[in-house]
């Protein structure tokens, strides 16, 4: 494992153009160049070199590739593994034949949705009276019993067939029951005369005719869900039936738009192809022997070491731990490291379950998070639309880590559902909060560790930008920065006479002159922040802006002050921050000791389901809690000390997402 | 800033400000106007707040549904931004969401008038509509099923609605049709809005009644050029239906616009003294059909409306502006929504759907 970040090269590749095809599958298929443009690299030669416009071809597969995806997505379908592409089986592509095709069954699903459409307004109607009829709402309703004289019930339907309106046969009475809207009465009675309709001279049927329209209109609505879901499954399986034509179309759209980003990096001259790009040095062997194999060795390649260009023009790739995936999102959520640095991956996982397990010191709850990521990872499928849940698959991978912490901090409090059940393997966290003092621990005992803990942590953040600078060799700022050997020597003696303080009962501070040298000399020191800073410009070249003797100094001052602000109320803040890992640790002990409590007041059924809900409560409430603190921590006092987020990251054509990656 | 203010838009400030970052940007604009059918356009609206779009259409294939299901939404919205605020504010946010009751009572009122008296069968059309309380309490139902105009009116006692109702009866309905009511429910909308407005304290009246003075003059040139330049409307009913407040309608050049012959009138005077570079543009675009000349004054006028909006979330964050922007920006997003879905159904090319959308 890397612990800087991967070590890159520089393509920079000339081929015939003959073989500029092959060489672009073969680029594909190794899937780890980050192309740049090869005009941006030699800006002089701009007007020499012939660059492809694909812009409208990639807007073009783009849509149709959509287009398919819409299809897929209505039949519920996924798209096609992305691993499944060859990107050596590259065959011509007919847009005009996919354009149709895909037409083609857009029109037909666009017939069924007509269907749909003209049941969906049958459903409107058939709702309004239906709600009517229950609301009671009988005055905007007109019943008829009886039956036309002369026509059969299929005419009357058919007469009827543009109103509001249902009929129920009531083989029993003999008659039909007809219902329909008062408001359409201009429209109906003039039908009703025509039809010749003889109304029932029984007025008793009325209030039964009531009854069995509203169950007739109720199965109505049942009904039309059914042929719904009837049209929802012919929109499928129209789908479905060119889902192989579908998924070959998508493939090849899916290669080709691939296939011409990458020829959208090439330049050209009259016979041969250019193309430059970002490599993780371990792969740049693999690439070269591809290249010269696709060109049949007629290329030239040269190689650029990363070291010989700035920095910050060098793609960061990090080595892909497979087992840290879920931090590497925590990291990447924040920001890329700059190239040569420390990749924060394995700091951060360490520093973030430490933290968590802290604030959430419970064996038995953490189990529960730790089933819960385990069942997660287990039965985790993606939407097949690609909408992303709440819950994604790493951050079930990332419960499996949180649960353990707790498990082993659980077991070193000795917390376990709340409970004492075992003994613990280093204090007692749940009797120091209940009584105050316990086994000659205070909770000033838990705060006092979560204080120590904290130290570590920007301790360690110190040595990581110390490490970092010098690997990026600037020692004016390893030496002067807030964060360099000068800040981490002031903060070190703050520690260090800040629990001297606390040793004399905040009575005094060590009056040595050790103390005082200590905290003088680094101050004085800081003084030369400036000039040492122009000097090491003007030493790499960079020309200054010129300024008077007045005006420096009050540079200097002003910085000068500013960075002692800094340091002591930087330090002393990011310090005293750990203290909120102590006050969630304490109000998860305190919420579980009144749930606890709760429990103990009743009995039976009921203490257990307090527990059981107090349990529930505590592990969704503080477990959020804490999850969100620690990588509060992890983002706002650990990563401002090391991490800068200036890079710029790797980003490779591939068609697997972690073909780019240096493993 | 006071601490009262503070207190009381702290919250909505932020949460509104949060909406607004997860609304369509430009690119996905962009996308959606291209889209080339309604499935590849719901399918560009996943993960946004119009997501059930896809789910409603996938469920009825119809589009009026969809459509009710915006405006539904909309109300939703002033419903809840109104939740969020008290006292005073949450009358104005009602009287704001009045304006789709307006809405809604328009579109109800107009089916009972193709069914009662033009004798047109409505079918289903009534279930597009909204048949929930949006701010007053008002029987839908009873509404569409009025046997006659009094009965309507019978319905409305109690709302705001009631008294511009009054000045009706059906002969009157029947010789001049809705239009003239409409323009009056309007009119009654806009006025009761900036009664609202005044009670509202210093800074957050001055606010929205400088919104409402250009709205007003706004509506009013729209309504000149519309109904008094391209349909050609008498002065006396041209002066009636505008909307009071704003500059426009007090100027001499409105006075000579109303005095003019409809053929004769002229747009660029009327606002060349308060909006000089509209008149410049219509200068500029003087041999232009009426119709783009009217399509020009409300691409304009939107513009600047936007642009208004656009200031007030940059500037001064703990007033009732970030509400009006909010809720400006949230009815430009349904428009252009409605716009796209009803384009895409009439098989418009996206050039036209961008003109008619932006």
């Amino acid at each position: 494992m890397n612990v800087f970040t991967v070590p890159m090269r520089l393509l920079t590749a000339v081929v015939i153009d003959e073989a500029a095809d092959k060489v672009k599958s073969r680029l594909l298929d190794l899937g780890v160049l980050d192309f740049i443009k090869v005009s941006n690299l030699a800006p002089d030669q701009k007007e020499k070199l012939t660059e492809e416009a694909v812009e409208e071809k990639l807007a073009l597969y783009g849509n149709l590739r959509a287009r398919i995806e819409t299809l897929f997505q209505q039949a519920n379908l996924n798209h096609p593994p992305i691993e499944k592409i060859d990107p050596n089986d590259v065959q011509a592509l007919n847009t005009t034949k996919i354009k149709s095709r895909i037409d083609e069954i857009s029109d037909e699903l666009g017939e069924i949705r007509d269907k749909q459409k003209q049941l969906s307004q049958l459903r409107i109607r058939v709702e309004e009276m239906y709600s009517y009829l229950v609301d009671n709402k009988l005055q905007y309703l007109d019943v008829r019993i009886g039956k036309p004289e002369s026509v059969t019930l299929d005419v009357l339907e058919g007469r009827l067939v543009n109103l509001a309106h249902t009929i129920v046969e009531n083989k029993k009475w003999d008659q039909l029951i007809l219902l329909t809207l008062r408001r359409d009465r201009q429209q109906i009675t003039p039908i009703m005369e025509t039809l010749k309709w003889v109304e029932s001279s029984d007025g008793s049927l009325n209030k039964r005719a009531l009854e069995i329209l509203e169950e007739h209109l109720k199965e109505s609505l049942i009904d039309l869900d059914q042929q719904n879901r009837l049209i929802k499954e012919q929109i499928k399986q129209r789908i479905a039936k060119d889902q192989n034509e579908l998924e070959e179309f998508w493939s090849q759209l899916k290669l080709h738009e691939l296939l011409n980003q990458i020829s959208g990096n090439f330049s050209r001259t009259r016979n041969t192809t250019i193309f430059s790009g970002w490599v993780p040095a371990s792969k740049s062997e693999s690439l070269e022997k591809a290249i010269r194999e696709a060109s049949d060795n007629s290329c030239v390649i040269e190689w650029t070491e990363a070291e010989s260009l700035p920095r910050e023009q060098v793609p960061v790739a990090v080595d892909d731990i497979p087992l840290l995936r879920p931090f590497q999102k925590l990291v990447d959520n924040y920001s890329v490291p700059e190239y040569g640095t420390i990749n924060p991956t394995p700091f951060v996982a360490v520093s973030y379950l430490a933290m968590f397990g802290l604030m959430f010191a419970d064996a038995g709850q953490g189990l529960i998070i730790l089933l819960l990521g385990i069942l997660g990872t287990k039965f985790y499928k993606p939407h097949p639309s690609g909408k992303p849940s709440i819950i994604s698959g790493d951050m079930y991978n990332l419960f499996i880590y949180l649960g353990s912490a707790s498990i082993v901090s659980g077991a070193l409090f000795g917390s376990y559902f709340g409970f004492p059940l075992f003994k613990p393997l280093w204090f007692n966290y749940h009797e120091v909060v209940a009584l105050g003092e316990y086994g000659g621990r205070t909770v000033y005992s838990i705060l006092k560790i979560t204080i120590w803990f904290g130290i570590v942590v920007i301790g360690t953040g110190l040595i990581l930008n110390w490490i970092n600078l010098i690997r990026k060799k600037s020692y004016v700022k390893l030496l002067m920065d807030k964060n360099g050997l000068i800040g981490g020597w002031i903060f070190g003696l703050g520690v260090w006479t800040a629990f001297a303080f606390v040793a004399t009962g905040y009575k005094s501070i060590p009056s040595s002159p050790f103390v005082l040298y200590g905290f003088a000399i680094p101050l004085i020191a800081l003084l030369f922040k400036i000039p040492l800073q122009n000097y090491d410009l003007k030493k790499s070249g960079t020309e200054l802006e010129k300024q008077g003797i007045g005006s420096l100094i009050m540079d200097i001052v002003l910085e000068w002050i500013v960075d002692i602000l800094e340091i002591f109320s930087g330090f002393l803040a990011n310090t005293l921050s750990f203290m909120r890992v102590a006050g969630l640790g304490i109000a998860h002990v305190s919420l579980m000791t009144a749930f606890s409590e709760m429990a103990n007041m009743t009995s039976g059924v009921a203490a257990i389901l307090i527990l059981v809900v107090g349990n529930a409560l505590v592990i969704a409430l503080e477990g959020l809690s804490a999850g969100i603190q620690a990588l509060r921590l992890n983002y706002y006092e650990f990563f401002t000390k090391y991490f800068t987020g200036r890079g710029l990251s790797y980003n490779p054509i591939a068609l697997r997402p972690h073909a780019g990656k240096s493993n | 800033m006071s601490l009262r203010d503070l207190n009381k838009y702290a919250f909505i400030n932020a949460k509104l400000r949060s909406r607004i970052a997860n609304m369509l940007d430009d690119k996905q604009i962009e996308t959606l106007l291209n889209s080339t059918s309604l499935e590849e356009l719901f399918h560009q609206l996943r993960g946004t707040s119009y997501q059930s779009l896809a789910e409603l259409y996938d469920e009825s294939g119809d589009i009026q549904r969809l459509e009710a299901w915006i405006f539904s939404r909309n109300v939703s919205i002033f419903k809840e931004v109104g939740r969020l605020m008290e006292d005073t504010h949450v009358s104005l946010i009602a009287a704001l969401g009045v304006k789709q009751e307006v809405e809604n009572l328009k579109g109800v009122i107009r089916l009972w008038f193709s069914n009662k008296i033009k004798d047109q069968n409505i079918d289903y059309r009534y279930g597009y509509l909204y048949q929930g309380k949006i701010v007053n309490d008002i029987d839908w139902d009873k509404i569409i099923n009025a046997e006659n105009f009094e009965q309507i009116k019978e319905s409305l006692k109690g709302t705001l609605y009631y008294k511009p109702f009054k000045e009706f009866d059906i002969e009157r309905i029947n010789k001049e049709g809705l239009f003239t009511l409409e323009t009056l429910l309007d009119r009654t909308w806009f006025s009761h809005l900036r009664k609202e407005a005044r009670k509202l304290n210093k800074r957050d009246r001055e606010l929205v009644e400088e919104v409402l003075a250009r709205d007003a003059d706004l509506k009013n040139i729209i309504n000149s050029v519309r109904t008094g330049y391209l349909y050609g409307v008498d002065s006396e009913i041209l002066e009636q239906s505008m909307f009071e407040g704003g500059k426009v309608t007090q100027t001499q050049e409105f006075e000579t616009f109303l005095a003019t012959d409809a053929q004769q009138r002229s747009i660029s005077n009327l606002v060349a003294k308060h909006y000089p570079e509209l008149a410049k543009e219509l200068h500029e675009n003087k041999d232009k059909s009426p119709k783009e000349k009217t399509l020009l004054v409300e691409h304009y006028l939107f513009a600047d409306r936007r642009k208004e909006f656009n200031k007030m979330l940059r500037g001064y964050p703990f007033s009732f502006g970030i509400i009006l922007a909010y809720f400006f920006l949230e009815e430009r997003q349904d428009k252009l929504i409605r716009t796209v879905i009803n384009g895409i159904n009439f098989k418009l090319s996206a050039q036209e759907i961008r003109e008619a959308a932006l």
